[in-house]
């Protein structure tokens, strides 16, 4: 998984969770779900950040099927049969099941793609202007050291005895004061080494798109349509 | 409204807007969270969503507010959700979908006064706006047909107080605070300030 083309991955997941948002088929929820949790174990994230992931989407999974089962609408769209017969059931667990399905696809490309990689291969696939690819990629390098300013702010105020919440303004505007003064600063920066969105670029890293993520961007979606079908039939 | 193309230290803002947000936006979800769990055994657990969902708006409306720029709203919602990806989200490529749609929401709102209002008047349009089209999203993906209308229409109701509350109004006061500080002063925003307060190290 951590081989596929980032662009591949990230348009072949999101296509496939679009083609899932028109199936009301509860269990093409949960193969989708067991589909991704297979692929995103195979390649080997740590088990806490897997945990992190799905513990409160599972969390959250039960709730909505609470909500839709006591206030289901008389809607019923696709299957009606077995334990779905009953539709504040069946309403529950599509959307349950549906959130699930979602989280799933997403942790599979969270945790399976370097976000770096990602962005240089929307500037080297998609085009992305490199003023853009670059600047965001500039912007979340900057962020521990935002989360340094932060837990420093947060301790300058505990010095002087005062207590502040975890988004108390008095921490957020002297970041967000210091993080403007530092975009400022690294885009000069970046300017005066010569960068520029006219001249020609080399890159260091390419990022090929060879037949498996051509497949990787298409087999999805088309095993999605299929299994949808085939379940509503 | 300013005319110039985008600059790099224009996007750069709007991608470190859009990290500081991003953390912000993955906190909200971990409280989305909480609430959602505790309001389970009552069958409220759908509105939890719409009470935070107020405050995953607010990256469109400040950066929109310091640059004044026609497609700043929806770059830097768009660029946070890209970010809040990046931190974990488990929404993954779907959260940047809905970035884009609230992004486009925000936008929409300051296009409807030609980008001419960046008072409360214009962020609580722009907050209005994105609840709006993020609900009409939700709708198309998320099945909310399946809930009774009632329930839907208290929900976009909740939604929208919420927008009104932390898009419109803290967002608004959080970004005058920041002008006031003097630091947006090579931005459209910083040129409204006359004795700006300065904020140093």
């Amino acid at each position: 998984m951590r081989s596929i083309n980032p662009t591949c991955k990230f348009f072949g997941i999101f296509l496939s969770a679009i083609i899932l948002a028109v199936f009301y088929v509860p269990e093409l929820n949960f193969f989708v779900l067991a589909a991704c949790m297979a692929a995103t174990v195979s390649a080997h994230p740590p088990a806490k950040l897997v945990l992190a992931v799905m513990l409160p989407t599972t969390l959250l999974a039960v709730g909505i099927f609470f909500s839709a089962y006591r206030f289901s609408s008389d809607t019923v769209i696709g299957a009606h049969r077995g334990i779905f017969s009953d539709v504040h059931m069946l309403n529950g667990l599509l959307l349950s099941g549906r959130l699930l399905a979602f989280a799933a696809l997403g942790m599979l490309f969270i945790l399976t793609t370097d976000q770096i990689d990602f962005i240089r291969s929307l500037n080297l696939q998609l085009k992305l202007p490199a003023k853009f690819a670059y600047g965001i990629i500039a912007a979340w390098g900057m962020f521990p050291r935002m989360v340094r300013e932060y837990a420093k702010t947060r301790s300058a105020f505990r010095a002087r005895g005062l207590r502040t919440g975890f988004a108390s303004p008095a921490l957020l505007l002297p970041l967000l004061v210091k993080s403007v003064r530092w975009s400022e600063a690294i885009a000069i920066a970046m300017e005066s080494k010569g960068f520029s969105e006219s001249g020609v670029r080399t890159a260091l890293r390419t990022y090929p798109m060879r037949s498996r993520d051509v497949a990787f961007l298409i087999l999805p979606s088309l095993a999605v349509i299929a299994c949808g079908l085939l379940l509503t039939v | 409204m300013e005319k110039r193309g985008w600059e790099l230290k224009d996007i750069i803002m709007m991608g470190v807007i859009g990290v500081i947000f991003a953390a912000l936006y993955l906190a909200s979800t971990s409280l989305w969270v909480a609430m959602q769990t505790a309001m389970t055994p009552f069958g409220l657990a759908v509105f939890a969503v719409d009470i935070v969902y107020g405050i995953w708006f607010m990256a469109g409306s400040i950066a929109a507010f310091i640059l004044r720029k026609p497609g700043t709203a929806f770059l830097a919602e768009f660029m946070a959700a890209v970010i809040e990806m990046f931190m974990g989200n488990f929404g993954g490529p779907l959260v940047v979908l809905f970035g884009a749609v609230q992004g486009a929401g925000n936008e929409a709102g300051f296009a409807a006064l030609r980008y001419r209002n960046f008072k409360l008047p214009g962020m609580m349009l722009s907050a209005v706006f994105a609840a709006v089209f993020s609900f009409v999203a939700e709708i198309i993906t998320g099945s909310v047909v399946l809930l009774s209308l009632g329930l839907t229409v208290a929900r976009l109701a909740v939604r929208v107080v919420s927008a009104c509350i932390f898009t419109g109004l803290i967002a608004w006061l959080a970004a005058k605070g920041l002008a006031r500080t003097g630091v947006l002063k090579s931005y459209p925003a910083g040129a409204d300030v006359k004795a700006p307060k300065i904020l140093d190290d």
